[in-house]
């Protein structure tokens, strides 16, 4: 958990602990409490216990849902970090100073509920509406605040944690309190929190101080407040025109030119490659002839190896594995690899993927003894990053909403194209860490993004532009990854 | 009829035509264990009308305790819950049931029902389930004042 989420959660748990005392969290204890109903001491605790159940599940709605929203329209850049941080000090003073709630929701818990519904029912339900969080009386304006930092950071994670850390803020008290509301401690507790203004000022104090943690935090942490992606979105620089796929390792690069002849960069310009559709990884450039994959050495370009692999389509390379694509989007499609450690007795081809129409393979990509590749549906896109040791495949990013592709591996490093919309998105992300950063961003009017390379220093991408007929038009950018 | 900061019938945020419980100054507001407090100050008065101190001592305006002319304190008066007294007084047994909070003059207020096995409420006229349960009515209602802002 980063500092960003302890501070979101912190805000979360303590706006929820405040909104008890609302009409409604005072209702909420009393209705579910042995007070409210002749069922005794244990429809009370089941009851509570159901509430507790149904605020975190409300929670992650209203801020899951927020987040969700940022993620889809692409906010998060640097921009959207300091407005967020920006609302959190105005809500932090805010809450410090005792100001009264503007705008309030002047709107209480459905009553006839708990005359209707059998009370665990009506305790899980209550949960859910008053962990919506918008739906009643606001009782401090770190729930205004936390709405702003889920939708301005869009990342879908944060919103679950605010929304489970709210739903448990909100729970807590119910939880504490409600079973024992007839007994002497319920009373003087019920009393000392209906009576005693200062301990619901003091958690709006604590929000407060909260608040300020998550300002700080979107300001401060450069990988979460992406300070430093800037300057990369501004800028692409151009590679080569009628190029595609392109391919970089340690310094070299290959693409893809007309006729999907291979073409690697040498001296400022572009030599033709033995072969087509090119790759580079590890000591090798890998290139495809007919149903062969033929490995040639950097940098002399000697060909040290020919593997037959009928129907390959695509191919990636590195020191110790081969991983290629075959069959059309028309037929069956797998991704199989083979071990190249030995490169007179290679080890025996295995599978790692499999697909059929309407599902389809995308271009692998391999570093680390890890292949990364497309999964792409009508219902669903999904990268997907598989260990080729164990063979271990593990969805990494997966969405029912927008377009997920052209994933590449350099380390831990993993660049893919993120489309919504008409926004496209470059993105970076680290492999074992939560959140991604925008490289560069341009609407779909720029040319489609199509695939993507990376190094150590810089991150490649292919953009196409429909013309006649449907015909692709390619060209290779440049972007810098820092 | 919204909730919220609703004025309705007699006292705010009582939605419903049932009358006040009994109490010694009219408005039936009540502490959080259903003794009756002063409407306007919120201060403890005992049966009589009386504000008194945590020791049902009767005191004046300022808290000083009020004393006979030979510097006795006033002997205190019984102090009961207004809806024990109701149902005293119109021959019930009367209980403090199910409360629902709503917003009143920007603070949260719980409205309270004194309850009874009755089909008549204190009006004279037939009752309502309103927020009791267990087969009881509602008699008359009462109000808690929190300190909480809303």
């Amino acid at each position: 958990m980063s500092g960003l989420d302890a501070a979101v959660a912190a805000v979360a748990l303590l706006a929820g602990l405040t909104g008890t005392w609302s009409p409604c969290g005072f209702s909420v204890i009393e209705t579910l409490g042995p007070t409210g109903h002749r069922g005794g001491r244990a429809l009370a605790i089941v009851s509570c216990l159901a509430f507790a159940l149904g605020a975190p599940l409300g929670g992650v709605v209203t801020f899951g849902g927020l987040a969700a929203i940022g993620d889809l329209a692409g906010t998060g850049g640097r921009l959207a970090f300091l407005l967020a941080a920006g609302l959190a000090v105005a809500a932090g003073l805010a809450d410090a100073r005792r100001a009264p709630i503007r705008p309030q929701i002047r709107r209480q818990l459905p009553e006839p509920w708990r005359r209707r519904l059998p009370m665990p029912l009506t305790g899980f339900l209550y949960g859910v509406l008053l962990g919506l969080g918008f739906t009643t009386f606001v009782l401090s304006f770190g729930l205004f605040a936390l709405a702003g930092v889920c939708l301005s950071v869009g990342d879908p994670s944060l919103g679950a944690i605010a929304g489970l850390a709210f739903g448990a803020g909100r729970a807590l008290p119910v939880l504490v309190i409600g079973p024992f509301v007839d007994l002497s401690a319920g009373i003087r507790m019920a009393a000392a929190m209906a009576e005693r203004p200062g301990i619901y000022y003091g958690f709006r104090l604590g929000d407060a101080g909260a608040l300020g943690a998550v300002a700080i935090a979107l300001v401060i942490t450069p990988h979460v407040a992406g300070a430093d992606e800037s300057p990369a979105l501004a800028r692409a620089e151009p590679v080569r025109a009628a190029a595609a796929d392109p391919s970089a390792y340690g310094g070299t690069l290959v693409v893809q030119g007309r006729r999907q002849r291979g073409l690697i960069r040498r001296r400022g310009g572009f030599e033709l490659l033995p072969g087509t559709d090119p790759a580079v990884g590890g000591p090798y450039v890998a290139v495809l002839r007919r149903d062969n994959i033929v490995l040639l050495l950097r940098p002399s370009l000697r060909e040290v190896a020919s593997y037959r692999a009928p129907g390959v389509r695509e191919v990636a390379v590195s020191g110790s594995w081969l991983v290629w694509l075959t069959g059309r989007g028309r037929g069956r499609q797998a991704i199989r690899m083979r071990r190249i450690l030995h490169r007179a007795h290679p080890g025996r081809v295995r599978t790692v993927a499999r697909a059929r129409p309407p599902v389809l393979l995308g271009r692998p990509s391999l570093s680390n003894g890890r292949v990364a590749f497309t999964r792409a549906s009508p219902r669903s896109n999904a990268i997907r990053v598989a260990r080729l040791r164990s063979g271990r495949v593990k969805t990494l990013l997966v969405s029912h909403t927008i377009a997920l592709g052209s994933p590449t591996l350099a380390g831990r490093a993993l660049l893919y194209v993120r489309s919504a919309g008409r926004r496209q998105q470059l993105r970076v992300r680290r492999l074992g860490r939560r959140g991604s950063r925008t490289l560069f961003a341009r609407r779909r009017r720029f040319g489609t993004f199509w695939t993507t390379a990376i190094d150590s220093r810089r991150a490649y991408l292919t953009v196409l532009r429909f013309g006649e007929r449907g015909r692709a038009k390619s060209r290779v950018l440049r972007v810098g990854r820092r | 009829m919204k909730p919220g900061e609703s004025e309705a019938y007699h006292l705010c945020g009582h939605t419903y035509t049932t009358g006040s419980c009994l109490h010694p100054l009219g408005e039936p507001r009540v502490d959080s264990r259903g003794f009756p407090l002063s409407a306007s100050g919120g201060h403890p008065v005992d049966n009589l009308g009386r504000r008194v101190d945590r020791r049902g001592r009767p005191v004046d305006n300022d808290g000083t305790l009020l004393r006979d002319p030979d510097g006795r304190p006033l002997p205190p008066a019984p102090r009961t819950r207004i809806c024990d007294e109701t149902g005293r007084v119109y021959g019930f047994d009367g209980e403090l049931q199910g409360g629902w909070y709503r917003c009143c003059f920007g603070q949260v207020r719980k409205l309270w029902d004194c309850c009874a096995y009755s089909g008549r409420r204190i009006n004279g006229d037939a009752s309502l389930t309103g927020y009791c349960y267990g087969g009881r009515r509602v008699f008359c209602v009462t109000y808690y004042d929190t300190r909480i802002p809303c």
